[in-house]
């Protein structure tokens, strides 16, 4: 099992609470979305599971590599496509013929095998982000750990982008701890949906997602009694935090908020 | 004007410059720039001329172009200027390169080390703003009238605006490509040779350029106050003062103006070309 967290709480220094007593077991090969409203802290724990950040309380166990891809592709400018890809490999220690072969492979994985010596700049915002993902990819970690990836693409990008990543995924059978808010995306893409509550984030809902693939979350009946049910839970928890943003303005709010919650709930 | 612009603005032009657009676009404004520049200085110059051949004023407040040139030619053939502008460059050289290398240092560490930054980094941008010349009486006290109190001024005119471009350089860097580059691994030394020092190049280059531009002219003014000196360009615009030799004060100001434009463009401007273009517009 590759990734065990138990009972995990995380607290800032201001005394927010980000995380309370979460436990999750993911499996190997398994595809788990993470989703939750803004501030959650879904990504605070996708942060401890990289070993970027570390639990205030109880224990996070991840076994075998981790690669990590970002919700900006934070690519290295200096470096051509292929050096950015190998960077993690160079890290370890790996010889430089070594290096570029392995990052070839990678870069041939998200299709980006012509663009080996250009540089980030030189990338439109989806190549970005594939290249990202080759160099998170080239070391072959065992788990891959995704922050909202193609939150900041354009709508057709990230379709692209989802197919690639399921192919990836499916070929080389690696575990995917993937964080969004759409939950579309997560539907499409998982095998499981964890669904996180406004903070301090908890674990509201813990869905298995075994429709057949290609999915559409449109027309599958499963996914779409998923879609509901995930839909409500996430409709409470908007509006629950509106509530208390809004404290006393709230039952003069409640309508145009309330239906800024179905919008968020009905996928961003 | 090299240090009047600010490394922020620069690092604001490099954003905006429009990667996508078209070069020749860019080649037209570059020629079209330079042609009304050489028409604004040929004016410029013909007035001087005609001004000064009319003899509207006395030859000893206007000297005429022809002056000028004569005195310069003298001074070349007297073996006279060029030894200086090696003696000036060279001071200005090693005090750059002091400063170079103690506000890089600085820099970093005022950037890495909070409770420093706190402390020093304060005191850093204070004296940022003390003109470097006022350190000079110190410097004659502590060292006397010689080679080490003009390089003192040299140092404390270009230290910190080095410091501060290095420090405001790794400030600025998007904390996601340090935990990009911790997520694959990148630790202790190698963070610092792969992702720090050559994610700040860009802002440490506009540092070297300010730095340089605030040597150069701590270093002319040091020059012009410590006489005794072995000569270099400072020292000779003091003697065509003392002399009253209008048409030397204007081809040794010509001369100092000329060196600091050509170190400007010849040594920075192409290094900031190659780095704007291989970096990138935002460093993605």
């Amino acid at each position: 099992m590759p990734i065990v967290v138990q009972n995990v709480g995380r607290v800032y220094p201001t005394g927010t609470v980000a995380i309370e007593n979460i436990s999750l077991t993911i499996n190997d090969g398994q595809f788990v979305s993470l989703i939750g409203p803004s501030g959650c802290g879904k990504s605070t724990l996708l942060s401890m599971m990289a070993g970027l950040d570390a639990p205030t309380s109880g224990n996070l166990a991840v076994s075998g590599r981790v690669g990590v891809v970002f919700q900006e592709p934070a690519l290295f400018a200096w470096r051509t496509v292929r050096d950015n890809v190998s960077f993690g490999l160079q890290m370890q220690g790996v010889g430089k013929e070594e290096r570029n072969a392995r990052a070839e492979a990678a870069l041939k994985m998200v299709h980006l095998s012509n663009f080996a010596r250009s540089y980030p700049h030189e990338l439109s915002g989806g190549m970005r982000q594939r290249t990202a993902i080759a160099r998170a990819l080239v070391t072959d970690p065992d788990v891959l750990l995704m922050d909202e990836p193609f939150g900041a693409l354009d709508a057709q990008t990230r379709s692209l982008l989802q197919s690639e990543l399921l192919r990836v995924w499916e070929q080389t059978g690696k575990t995917v701890v993937f964080v969004t808010h759409g939950l579309d995306e997560a539907l499409t893409l998982s095998t499981r949906i964890v669904l996180m509550s406004a903070r301090p984030g908890r674990v509201l809902a813990d869905l298995a997602i075994d429709a057949p693939r290609p999915r559409d979350t449109q027309t599958d009946p499963s996914l779409r009694a998923a879609y509901e049910t995930l839909r409500e839970l996430l409709t409470k928890e908007v509006e629950s935090v509106a509530r208390a943003e809004h404290d006393r303005d709230w039952e003069g709010m409640s309508k145009p908020v309330a239906t800024a919650a179905e919008q968020f709930g009905a996928d961003i | 004007m090299i240090a009047a612009e600010t490394s922020a603005g620069k690092r604001l032009q490099r954003n905006a410059a429009p990667v996508a657009a078209p070069s020749h676009v860019a080649g037209r404004n570059g020629l079209r720039q330079f042609a009304l520049q050489a028409v604004f200085y040929a004016l410029l110059f013909a007035a001087w001329w005609i001004v000064a051949e009319r003899g509207i004023f006395p030859a000893y407040l206007l000297p005429s172009p022809k002056d000028v040139g004569e005195y310069l030619q003298t001074s070349v053939a007297e073996e006279r200027l060029l030894p200086a502008i090696g003696t000036s460059t060279l001071r200005g050289a090693i005090g750059y390169v002091v400063a170079l290398v103690v506000g890089t240092v600085l820099g970093l560490a005022l950037a890495r080390i909070r409770l420093l930054d706190d402390t020093v980094g304060g005191a850093v941008v204070g004296l940022q703003s003390l003109p470097s010349i006022c350190w000079f009486p110190l410097a004659l006290i502590w060292f006397g009238l010689n080679e080490k109190a003009v390089q003192f001024v040299v140092i404390m005119g270009a230290v910190f605006a080095v410091t501060l471009a290095v420090r405001s350089g790794v400030r600025n860097l998007p904390p996601l490509t340090l935990r990009a580059a911790q997520s694959l691994g990148a630790t202790g030394i190698n963070l610092w040779i792969h992702v720090l020092l050559p994610a700040i190049l860009p802002a440490f280059l506009s540092g070297m350029r300010q730095g340089w531009a605030f040597a150069w002219r701590s270093l002319m003014a040091a020059e012009l106050l410590s006489q005794s000196l072995k000569e270099g360009v400072g020292h000779l615009l003091a003697t065509g003062r003392d002399l009253n030799d209008m048409a030397m004060v204007l081809g040794v100001i010509a001369v100092i103006l000329f060196l600091g434009i050509a170190v400007d463009r010849i040594v920075f401007a192409p290094l900031e070309k190659i780095v704007a273009s291989r970096w990138g517009v935002e460093g993605a």
